[in-house]
Formats: structure tokens, sequence, C-alpha cells
């Protein structure tokens, strides 16, 4: 972009060497210019140049313009608005001295008498520019950097190639000498003064110096207002060492409440590091509660070996699953393999190897509990210790478990009634199904085991 | 205190009953369509009947029982572009993260904090099948060792 338009702008100046006009003043027109603008008072540069430095760096930036000239204002946004047309007004002459660098339009047209030129420095109320947006949107897409409009004669001087970074010609003309005040302030961007300084060096000779601090001299008032991009992009870095330093200092709550641009920027990053923060949280709870389920880690510390073990503890059981399901399938076919079947042996099993928990619990029960879950609908106040067996019953797969479950359910005969309704939700939908499959076979089975203990 | 440990408890062996209904029934089911299958087969068999039973109990707003589900429709549907997928998926480059992801199952497409959370869940199901399983085995050969007796 910036060099596109830089070829076109020096096409616009061979342009206009050619006219015999602008040839032949150029160097006149130069000399003659530059003293003049000498002859500026500091201030009118220094309110000109910071105008100018704010309308190529930011549309929005109105204070610097609106205090060079209330009025003038009014009419640069009318003349930037038209356009193309500006020309043919007087005192838009002036106006469009420095605005015609931003209008492609404005290169051809340029007729204006160079008295014309020395009419506009001197002329205070000319001197801010038009704080429209539109215009120094429409500057910054042109890429032919028109010929100022002062007239074809001086506008040489004015030409400028970059239109978005490097700014205009008047206003390294006129801010010169402010530039050189400022450039002990201020710290130049070095990568563009080349460029400007090569241009420069054309056009007018004496502001070579200036270029470093005018290019500096932009920043300023740029970061002064804090809102333009050009700003946050230059400010990048140091705006987000005092987000981290922020963010270090203070909690993140009182961080929002900060200056409104930099609260913006820094709310951003905020965000993030809130969002990280809580998903830190998260992963760590997670662990803790992995930490729980995983035998033997609640010792290691460390997340890597944390997640190693969990990695191992997972896949051992995966390992421990496919084995079981080997030997599942080694050893099925032997047997004459029925569900119900299976159940009822199993609870045969458990009661001969005198595994069921509750036998020991309640013995005089254990007799009266299987006969009474061949009748279960008529079971009464005995339910929840027969509901206890039978759950032990069906459920004997899982008998450490089981007989935690129990120990933990059971503080003896105190909690009677809660183990009851417990068993009454266990009872409900799921087992039911189970147990009544293989109900009818039961209670053979059940007498069988009986008699078999007996 | 106490009452959490009761309604965990009383969580537990509901849903492990699920399981072993399950996964007794898929077995029963495994043992009666092919009695005479080879070996391989049928323990491969008994084994997705086992993750499948893992899954059928577990809550279905899992991911890892969904892909576990979503995986057995696929096998139903083609098994030969599950081979296919198996071949890409081993040639990825191992980190923890990594292997766990590929451990739980679904868990490529997690985030690492939902990452955990699964492989909780599905570590505890895991453990409650084994468990399962290892009783099965049990009871089976308890079972032989009986027609032993007997004959």
């Amino acid at each position: 972009m910036e060099k596109e338009a830089f070829f076109g702008n020096s096409t616009v100046i061979n342009w206009q060497m050619r006219s015999p006009d602008a040839a032949a003043s150029l160097p006149n027109m130069n000399s003659g210019h530059v003293n003049i603008v000498w002859d500026q008072t500091i201030d009118q540069r220094a309110k000109f140049g910071s105008a100018l430095s704010s309308l190529v760096s930011s549309p929005s930036s109105n204070p610097p313009a609106a205090a060079g000239g209330g009025d003038s204002v009014v009419i640069r946004e009318l003349i930037g608005r038209l356009g193309s047309i500006c020309n043919s007004d007087e005192i838009s002459a002036p106006s469009s001295h420095y605005h015609s660098a931003n209008n492609s339009g404005y290169s051809t047209p340029m007729n204006s008498p160079p008295k014309l030129n020395l009419s506009i420095f001197p002329n205070p109320a000319h001197m801010p520019f038009s704080a429209d947006p539109g215009f120094v949107e429409r500057a910054a897409r042109c890429s032919t950097f028109g010929c100022s409009g002062g007239g074809s004669h001086g506008g040489e001087q004015f030409i400028f190639p970059e239109v978005g970074k490097l700014g205009n010609a008047p206003e390294e003309s006129c801010g010169s000498g402010n530039a050189k005040k400022r450039k002990a302030v201020m710290k130049g961007k070095g990568k563009e003064a080349p460029l400007s300084s090569s241009i420069t060096a054309v056009t007018n000779p004496p502001k070579k110096a200036s270029v470093g601090g005018l290019t500096a001299k932009r920043s300023k008032p740029s970061e002064k207002t804090g809102i333009e991009e050009e700003s946050a992009r230059q400010d990048g870095d140091a705006a987000s060492k005092k987000m981290e330093e922020e963010k270090i200092a203070k909690p993140p709550e009182a961080v929002k409440d900060y200056i409104h641009v930099r609260a913006r920027r820094g709310q951003a990053t905020d965000s993030h590091s809130l969002a990280e923060r809580v998903r830190r949280e998260k992963i760590s709870e997670r662990m803790k509660l992995l930490q729980d389920l995983v035998p033997g880690c609640s010792k290691v510390t460390g997340k890597a070996v944390m997640l190693d073990e969990i990695i191992n503890y997972v896949q051992l059981l995966q390992r421990q699953v496919e084995f079981l399901s080997m030997k599942l399938a080694t050893v099925n076919p032997q047997i004459d393999f029925n569900m119900e079947n299976f159940v009822n042996k199993d609870m045969e099993i458990h009661q001969n190897c005198g595994l069921l928990p509750p036998q020991p619990v309640y013995p005089l029960e254990a007799t009266a509990s299987s006969f009474s879950f061949a009748n279960l609908a008529e079971r009464t106040p005995l339910i929840s210790i027969n509901g206890l067996e039978l759950q032990s019953q069906v459920n004997p797969f899982s008998q450490p478990n089981l007989s935690r479950n129990l120990t933990m359910q059971l503080p003896p005969l105190e909690g009677f009634a809660d183990t009851a309704c417990q068993l009454g939700t266990f009872w409900d939908d799921d087992l039911r199904t189970v147990v009544q499959m293989g109900f009818s076979q039961n209670q053979e089975n059940l007498f069988s085991s009986q008699s078999f203990q007996g | 205190m106490k009452q959490n440990k009761n309604t965990s408890s009383n969580n537990n062996p509901r849903k492990a009953s699920m399981q072993t209904y399950h996964f007794l029934r898929s077995l029963t089911q495994i043992n009666l369509t092919r009695p005479s299958s080879p070996l391989l087969r049928r323990s491969r068999a008994i084994r997705r009947a086992a993750y499948v039973s893992m899954a059928r109990a577990a809550s279905p707003r899992r991911m890892w029982t969904r892909a576990i589900l979503g995986r057995l429709q696929l096998l139903r549907r083609a098994r030969l572009l599950r081979r296919r997928r198996n071949y890409k998926k081993k040639t990825t480059i191992s980190t923890p993260h990594d292997k766990l992801r590929r451990l739980v199952p679904g868990g490529e497409e997690m985030d690492f904090c939902r990452l955990l959370e699964e492989t909780a869940d599905y570590a505890e199901f895991l453990s409650k099948q084994v468990r399962i399983m290892e009783s099965v085995v049990d009871f089976m050969e308890a079972e032989c060792k009986k027609k032993e007796e007997k004959v």
C-alpha cells in the first residue's frame, strides 16, 4: 500500500514537473514557501502540526483541530465531502492545499495561482484540519497522493507519498520546527524515516532534519488520544506489559474498572486469563476426583505423574476386562449357561459358602428370608432384610463392594428404616425384572439349597 | 457425611446391578447365538458386551457411553470402515494427554477438562465391570469344579 502510494505519487510529481510553470517555479517556490513557513509563529505551527498528525493518525481526534479554528472546521468538512470539486472555491483553496493530498481527484485540476499558496500560511483560521472521519478514510484509501491544492507550482513541495503512515507534506514543512522540538522528547519510528527522508530530499531539502521528528511527532498526539489503532500498535508491547503488571498486582475485578481504553484492551487479556484460571481450577478439581478414584494415587504429587498414574490405572482396567473376557470365553462353553439359572446358582453359592454378609449379621432371618423370597408378594415387615438379602443375592458379583456397602448402610439395626427405603428404591425397576425372570426356578433351587445346608 | 455415603452407596448398587444385568444378558446371548465360534472371536464379543453393558448402565449424557454405543452401531454397519479407522489412529504421536485421549472412548474430541471428567466416570464403571466379571468368572470356575466333582 505504501509503496503503491509512493510510486503513484512519483508519477504525479513527474506529471507536474512536466508542466512548464511548475518545473520553472519549483526551486523558487520551494524556497519562498519554506521561508513563509519559517515565518510562522511556533504556536501556529504547533497547532498545525498537531492537527495534521491527528488527521493522519486518527479520524476521531477532534480536539486539536477544533482548537485551531472552529469555523473553518465546518468548511473543511464540507470540502471533504464535496471531494473533487473543491478547487473552485477561494476559501477552499487553502484547505485543499492540505486536503488535496488526501484526494486523488485533486491531483489533476490544480490550477489555482501560486499566491494562494502564500495566503495559506498566514491565515491561521485555515490552519487546522477538518476532523471529518470520512475524509480521512478516503485519504487513506486513495493510492495516488494528489498534488497539493496550493497550486501546481507550489504543490510539489507538498506531494507526499504515504497517505496513512507518512502523512502530508505540509505537515512536514510546517511542523518541522515543532518536530525538532519534539524530537528530543519522542522516540521516532526508525523504519519510516528513510523513506520519508528520501522524498523530502527531492522536494524540500531544508526539512530533512525534521523527518525523524515528524514521524515521532505523529505518534505523540495519538498517544494522547489513546484511541487510535496506530497507537495501539505502537504501544502494544508496553500496554501488554502494563496489563500483566496489573494482573499480578490487582485482582481481576479491579482491572475492569480501569481507564476506558486500557480496560477495553485489558479486558480481552483479562477475560482470557479469567477463563484460563477457571479452567485450571476445574482441571485440578477433576484431578482430585480422579485421585480419590485411582488407588495409590493419593500420595502422588504433580499433575504429570498423576496423569501417568491415571493412564496406567485405566489401561490396567481395560486389560483386565480383556483378560477376563478371554477367561470367560474359555470357560463358558463347558457350562450350560442360563441366566436365571445363573442367578439362582449364584445365590446358592453364596449361601453355601457363607459369603452372604447379612447371614452373620442376621442369622435368624437368613433362613426365613430365603423362603420369603419365594413369596415376595406377601412380605410385610421383613421386607427390608429380605430385600437386603436379595440385593446381595442378585448382585453377588460385586461381593467386596457389596459387603462394604452393607457395612456402610447398616449401622446395625439403627438405620433400619433408612435401608428399608433405600432398598425400596433399589428394588423398584431394575432388579425386579431380573428376579422375576428367575422366580419360578428360585423356589426349587432355594429349597434344594436349604436342604443342602440342612 | 453419613448421608452422602448412603446416597452414593445407594446409587452404586443400582447402577452396578444394571451393569450386571446387561452384561449377563449379553453373555447369555453370546452363548446362545454362537456356542462354537472360535475363542478369539468369542472373547472379543464378550469384551464388547462388557463395554456395552457399562455404557448402558452409565448415564447417556457421558461422551464415552455415546462413543461406545456409537462405535457399536458403526461396527454393526460396516466392519471395513472400522478397520481403516483403527489403522489411521495408530499413526499418531503420543503425549500423556493423547494417551489418555485414546484410552477413553470418544476422548479425541474432548477438551482436557472434559476428558478428565469423563475419565473419572469411565474408570469408575470400568472398575465395577472388572469386579462383575471377576465374580462371574469365579462363579463359572466354581461351577466347573462342581461338575467335575459330580462326575
